[in-house]
């Protein structure tokens, strides 16, 4: 092949392919979206498919919802992102967590006042079972999980917070820091926590402990016990298990009372 | 049922409590019967029987025959190798899960042995086995073998799918990439086509990295649709509702094919592009309401100063409880007062309490 030089000539012919390139580039893009809509009917049947053998594990299994779910990450798919999804709507996955969200949100607003917003994952679950009623399919603690992560999209201070071996449950948008959180962790094993216990398992000064303290007070979230044996113990009602504390009812409360 | 001892219920030295689940009914085999224990040594194998139609969920827990120094229980023999305990307020799927663990552990075998309840160390050869365990271990292996079975069907089905899936998804990167090239060569037709192909699959939009992007027809429609419902439970609640006031009402009120929170947060973000009568609005603290557009939530501020100066001081609760609205929307209206000038704060352990701010006024 000839070479040619450098002018004006050899521009303009550079032009052109570009353009030719562009063109091409454009159909290839087209061709793409014809064929992900193809592909997209292709695995709508296979998804069909999938669900008539397979919709009642999923609905009966919770570790084979935990699977599903884990792979869908994987590969980079969220099948609860939307109700229209084909995950949703075939599977019935999304009515099953998006109702859970719904139950979710009602138990923490009815505990509200007594805990500040702030829930183990134990006790979330127990209250979510019993307002589910005992026809109702059973969920796991991971199902729960799963739908307050999904609820975080509502902007309003849904947050999980890792303590001991399990979750506390944020539903208020109180800020919650590190300081805080580490705090609500070492309160965990007895359900109170001190100035002087933050300063020997943390080893802070006096004044950054009682800041913490001080905020998780403000916010509803611990009670002050000057009463206590010692040093003034900061409770956690979140954190009160049924070894510490009992439903009971009004008439109860003044019978045992002298 | 002989092999229960009677207990304080309280834990013993060295017990630590794994799980407690309310609503259990204790069966003697068959039986329907009722603060007992047993120790989870005892135990040979549990399974699990699924809830049908009137029946609770059952956890089946097979037994060892009773130990000759055994303590006193409330029965002196039972007929039975097995006890059944029903989940009469569900549960069953979590204490299943932490009583299988506890099984596989084992950590009874390296506590310092308590002297009042003696420990079996597993299926000793040579002692004497109770009819029975032979037959059940039988079962154990039939049922394992059956439910890996269909385990790996669905497991195996569920991989291929996947496989699809992952293919639609690196479509979509790379037709994303194309779009973000050639800024203005797909047509606008295309973009929504793309668009709600990735709300089909759940895929994260590549290019605004929201899942199933917004503004998809699916979400047109729905705001529409929300414009309508939401009106009347607006005005009954002096035009402002919190977004999960409106996740819960919605979703309550079509009962089937609910809205994920997603989906409602795209389409409430259309609402004013729509022009249609209710908005979306975003606090600085993330609280995320919606308004009726003809709610001024800044006059309600002038009507909230004079609640509070009336009053000499509010908290966000106090103010709440007057005006009868959630303590959430009342601490932000109160924040967005302060934000104005109108009030001023006082941040002590007690709470946050708001006065009216006499700087501005006072000068």
């Amino acid at each position: 092949m000839h070479r040619r030089g450098v002018g004006a000539g050899a521009i303009a012919k550079k032009k052109l392919a570009e353009a030719k390139y562009k063109e091409r580039g454009t159909v290839l893009a087209e061709d793409q979206l014809a064929q992900m809509s193809k592909q997209l009917d292709m695995f709508k049947t296979n998804l069909e498919e999938f669900a008539s053998k397979h919709k009642q594990e999923i609905r009966k299994n919770p570790e084979f919802r935990v699977q599903f779910q884990d792979m869908c990450a994987t590969i980079g798919v969220d099948p609860l992102a939307s109700g229209k999804g084909f995950w949703s709507e075939m599977l019935g996955v999304g009515d099953f967590y998006y109702e859970l969200g719904v139950q979710i949100i009602e138990v923490c607003l009815a505990l509200k006042h007594r805990n500040g917003g702030l829930i183990t994952l134990e006790e979330l679950h127990q209250q979510v079972l019993k307002g589910r009623g005992k026809f109702a399919q059973d969920v796991s603690q991971d199902d729960l999980i799963r739908a307050i992560k999904k609820l975080k999209a509502l902007g309003t201070g849904f947050g999980i917070i890792p303590v001991g071996g399990t979750y506390l449950i944020q539903s208020v948008p109180a800020e919650l820091n590190m300081d805080h959180t580490v705090v609500l962790q070492l309160a965990e094993k007895s359900g109170y926590v001190t100035v002087s216990d933050i300063k020997a398992s943390l080893k802070w000064e006096t004044e950054r402990a009682r800041q913490v303290l001080e905020h998780l007070l403000k916010e509803g979230l611990a009670w002050l016990d000057l009463q206590a044996p010692g040093e003034a113990h900061y409770w956690l009602p979140a954190l009160f298990t049924d070894l510490y504390s009992q439903e009971i009812t009004a008439e109860e409360a003044r019978e045992a009372l002298p | 049922m002989d092999r229960f001892v009677w207990t304080s219920g309280l834990l013993e030295i060295n017990e630590t409590l794994v799980i407690q689940q309310r609503g259990v009914r204790i069966y003697d085999g068959e039986e329907k019967e009722c603060c007992m224990a047993i120790p989870l040594s005892q135990i040979v194998f549990i399974e699990e029987q699924a809830a049908g139609i009137g029946k609770s969920a059952k956890i089946v827990v097979h037994l060892h025959p009773a130990p000759p120094n055994k303590e006193p229980g409330p029965f002196q023999s039972s007929k039975n190798s097995y006890i059944k305990l029903s989940f009469k307020e569900h549960g069953q799927i979590e204490f299943y899960r932490r009583l299988s663990e506890e099984m596989t552990q084992r950590r009874w075998e390296n506590m310092p042995v308590s002297q009042a309840l003696p420990t079996n160390r597993g299926p000793q050869p040579g002692r004497i086995r109770a009819v029975g365990i032979v037959g059940i271990e039988r079962k154990l292996e039939e049922k394992r073998k059956e439910t890996d079975k269909n385990i790996s069907e669905a497991f195996e089905d569920l991989s291929k799918l996947m496989v699809k899936a992952k293919e639609m998804v690196e479509l979509s990167k790379s037709i994303a990439n194309k779009i973000k090239d050639k800024q203005g060569d797909i047509t606008e037709d295309e973009t929504i086509r793309f668009k709600s192909y990735l709300l089909s699959m759940g895929i994260a939009n590549p290019v605004t990295r929201e899942t199933c992007g917004s503004g998809t027809q699916y979400h047109m429609q729905l705001a529409k649709q929300l414009a309508g419902i939401l009106q009347a439970p607006l005005e009954e609640r002096g035009g402002i509702m919190s977004l999960t006031e409106v996740y819960c009402l919605v979703n309550r009120a079509r009962g089937m094919e609910l809205l994920s929170p997603e989906d409602l947060v795209n389409a409430c973000k259309m609402l004013e592009a729509l022009q249609l009568p209710l908005r979306l609005r975003v606090f600085d603290s993330g609280v995320m309401v919606i308004e009726l557009q003809s709610h001024k939530e800044e006059e309600m501020v002038a009507s909230a100063l004079e609640t509070v100066s009336e009053k000499g001081s509010l908290t966000s609760e106090e103010f709440a409880k007057l005006v009868g609205m959630s303590v959430l929307l009342a601490k932000e209206r109160l924040l967005l007062a302060e934000k104005m000038g109108h009030l001023c704060r006082d941040d002590s352990v007690e709470g946050l309490r708001f006065y009216p701010n006499l700087f501005m006024t006072q000068s």
